[in-house]
């Protein structure tokens, strides 16, 4: 059976057999139910398996989002490290009383990119119809208009709710779906051992005469 | 709501629960824990009721700081605020707002209670916290009152802690006066505590070892710290923090006649014609509610906890709540002030790794009356955020919150940041309390705690003051860039201290200086709430001291037939 969090191992391997075994029986009895669709999160992702809560549609531009929030530059962003999975799951779990208030707010934030529609991309938007179904989506404007529409939204509820899911997602342990690859730690310089000796930075090596 | 009951590994007994035992000890925290060993070492049958779960070393997760500070319902250590609502005021004027992005009232609901998550900060209190009252004079509108005993009279206690639990440390220029050296020697020195002990130098400052609740070296049976990083709201997964879970629980149960019942949510203290307690009901995992009876009951639950269950257990007799004919049960909370200003460096830190703070320094301890205001304190160098918490709001409030910039400022930030965080006094105000909610309950029916708190205008003006002293160290240790975070009046508090006061006059307090209820000869409370004045911020190592105390003196009590 796969490891329940990814560093069970090594964890094991310092805490020694005796204590690894009380502590993996311990663990799969109390397994709680967020940890089980977290954890589903990424073999979902992996599988293709459907989505557990968004749309198709809605998973796509909520993570168009997450995307500009943390992108892809010369390192990978959120959407790199699996974060449309974890929202995914997330609203079907810990935070699905806010699914109603995500999709309200997709539908406002779209309604703004057909506002805006009339100034002029992509190329072949119906610009006499500004509020309607020919404006296109949020997810394929440039990133460039994507930031500006952003910019408008940053600070409403909808902005903060994508915002704390991204961020939250990206940089809790990668078992929860959405630091895949430790893309996530490696954006802050995070090393993720569970041992260390001193010197531990620039400033106590000096002291130390390291 | 699943909960397991899983045996201790020192294999504790178990007691029917009709079987009337000598004591029922609600909590097993850090008075908790301390008072189940020292009565069952001294002989006494003991059931303490836990209504977490037993956790033990290898249950902690490393690094998972989203349950552990973003509070998932299910993972973190502090429980569901959806299980056990709280709401908050600021004025008993205001209708209390049901908490949602964490706990107001926030302590571990585990085996070892907040002692298992706390960062091991080990101040003792000086000589001059338990007579401030009589050294300063009256604040108007204020509790402000000494403690019924002195420094001279816990400083045996406060060792016991140092030797018994694990402190690792060494004396500073202001410390009070010890009978014993420390056990250990202090945890290796982090950039943040070079950083801190320069600027203080620079200054004139007198930056000392932090002492730690944390072993520097294999202790007692125990593992050392290996600098995990994750101490701060966490379980450690070595056992090395000196958690009760530890310590003295392992100990208690070891003697044969302590039990640890978890998933044990006490619901009520009933008491007999003659105003005697009988025990303590509670609801077990599946929701069944019992009655463990017994000769006497210790309540150790925390000065939220411990209110909570106090005015629950209302009668004919007890018309205001079980041992309140003071009226002063849940009063007088305070929370500890507490600030902090934030710099980044030129060279990395890398302060995710090992224990959470190492330098310190008193220079602010005491109240100086040329200030204007009431109160004092102590700094520390410190790391606060891990990689969630960084995420979500580490950088400057200048900073970008999203985008390429963000990003690009986590990675040039993450690595470069301490913290200088600061821990103060707080005045007792009776209208800063806990009481029970009228409108929201918990699963099984219990009343939310409410708790009704603004801190005190000195309170708040000590919180900036020593901000602006840290931010000061902090430009002297040669920051690139210091910012200060802002002073706001506190909405939650891990620090739930001096709801059920000593002292020695019945009207003005709630328990003897014997941590006996003036009201019920065979009920005593023993935890944060038993505090008179707030400490200088860190009140663990107080809370175990007085347990220690306490424990003495309740088995000779038992011994003497005196409960």
């Amino acid at each position: 059976m796969k490891s329940r969090d990814g560093l069970t191992h090594s964890r094991r391997w310092f805490l020694g057999a005796g204590a690894a075994g009380a502590g993996g029986a311990w663990l799969a009895l109390q397994a709680p139910v967020f940890r089980a669709a977290a954890l589903q999160a990424r073999e979902a992702a992996a599988s293709g398996s459907p989505l557990a809560s968004l749309t198709s549609h809605e998973f796509t531009e909520l993570e168009a989002i997450a995307a500009r929030i943390i992108p892809e530059t010369d390192t990978p962003g959120a959407r790199e490290a699996g974060i449309g999975r974890f929202i995914d799951q997330a609203f079907a779990s810990f935070r699905a009383p806010d699914l109603p208030a995500a999709r309200r707010g997709l539908s406002e934030l779209q309604a703004l990119v057909a506002a805006a529609g009339s100034a002029g991309e992509p190329a072949g938007a119906d610009t006499t119809d500004p509020g309607g179904n020919n404006a296109p989506l949020f997810s394929e404007l440039s990133q460039q208009r994507q930031d500006d529409l952003l910019s408008r939204i940053e600070g409403s509820e909808f902005f903060e709710l994508v915002r704390w899911l991204t961020v939250v997602g990206t940089f809790a342990l990668p078992s929860y779906g959405g630091n895949q690859d430790q893309i996530g730690w490696r954006i802050l310089g995070f090393d993720d051992r569970h041992t260390w000796v001193p010197p531990f930075g620039a400033y106590d090596g000096e002291t130390e005469g390291g | 709501m699943p909960l397991s009951l899983a045996p201790g590994r020192h294999g504790g007994v178990r007691y029917q629960r009709r079987q009337e035992v000598d004591f029922v000890i609600v909590g097993s925290g850090s008075a908790g824990g301390i008072l189940a060993r020292e009565l069952s070492v001294a002989g006494f049958s003991v059931v303490v009721l836990e209504q977490g779960l037993y956790r033990r070393a290898e249950d902690f997760e490393h690094h998972d700081d989203f349950a552990t500070m973003v509070k998932t319902p299910d993972r973190a250590l502090t429980g569901s605020l959806d299980d056990d609502p709280q709401t908050f005021r600021a004025s008993e004027h205001e209708v209390a707002a049901k908490a949602t992005g964490g706990p107001v009232a926030n302590y571990a609901r585990t085996v070892g209670g907040s002692s298992a998550h706390f960062t091991g900060n080990f101040w003792r209190l000086r000589p001059l916290d338990f007579k401030e009252r009589s050294l300063l004079g009256d604040i108007p509108g204020t509790g402000f009152a000494d403690w019924p005993i002195a420094y001279q009279e816990l400083e045996p206690y406060y060792t016991k802690v140092d030797w018994e639990i694990g402190v690792s440390g060494e004396p500073g220029p202001f410390d009070p006066p010890r009978s014993r050296p420390y056990p250990l020697p202090p945890l290796p020195v982090k950039s943040s505590g070079v950083l801190f002990e320069k600027g203080c130098r620079a200054l004139g400052l007198h930056p000392q070892a932090a002492p730690m609740a944390i072993l520097s070296r294999n202790y007692n049976g125990r593992r050392r710290c290996y600098h995990c990083g994750f101490c701060l709201g966490f379980g450690c997964e070595f056992g090395a923090k000196s958690s009760t879970l530890f310590t003295t629980i392992p100990e208690a149960e070891a003697t044969g006649r302590c039990e640890i019942r978890t998933g044990a949510t006490a619901c009520r203290v009933p008491t007999d014609d003659d105003g005697r307690v009988t025990g303590v009901a509670y609801f077990d995992s599946d929701g069944r509610e019992h009655l463990q009876r017994a000769r006497a009951v210790v309540l150790s639950a925390n000065g939220a906890e411990t209110s909570r269950l106090l005015l629950m257990s209302e009668s004919s007799r007890f018309p205001h709540g079980l041992a309140n004919s003071s009226g002063l049960v849940g009063k007088y909370l305070m929370f500890n002030g507490g600030s902090s200003a934030r710099a980044v460096f030129d060279e990395p830190l890398n302060e995710f790794k090992s224990v959470q703070v190492t330098r310190i320094a008193m220079d602010f301890y005491e109240t100086d009356p040329e200030r204007g205001f009431y109160g004092g304190g102590g700094i520390d160098g410190r790391w606060i955020d891990f990689p969630v918490t960084f995420g979500l709001g580490g950088l400057p409030p200048d900073a970008p919150r999203w985008g390429a910039r963000y990003k690009r400022m986590l990675g040039e930030y993450f690595n470069y940041t301490m913290d200088m965080t600061t821990h103060a006094t707080s005045l007792p105000v009776a209208s800063n309390n806990v009481t029970l909610d009228p409108t929201h309950k918990d699963v099984y029916g219990r009343p939310g705690i409410r708790i009704t708190y603004r801190d005190h205008d000195d309170d708040l003006a000590t919180m900036r003051f020593l901000r602006d002293r840290g931010a000061e160290v902090l430009e002297a240790a040669g920051a690139r860039r210091v910012w200060k975070q802002p002073v706001r009046p506190q909405t939650s508090t891990a620090h739930l201290l001096g709801t059920c006061r000593m002292g020695d006059d019945p009207a003005a307090s709630v328990v003897d200086r014997y941590h006996r209820a003036h009201d019920v000869p065979n009920l005593f409370i023993c935890d944060g709430s038993s505090m008179v004045s707030s400490s200088r911020g860190q009140p663990t190592m107080t809370i175990m001291a007085l347990a220690f105390r306490a424990g003495e003196h309740i088995a000779r009590f038992a011994s003497q037939g005196d409960i």
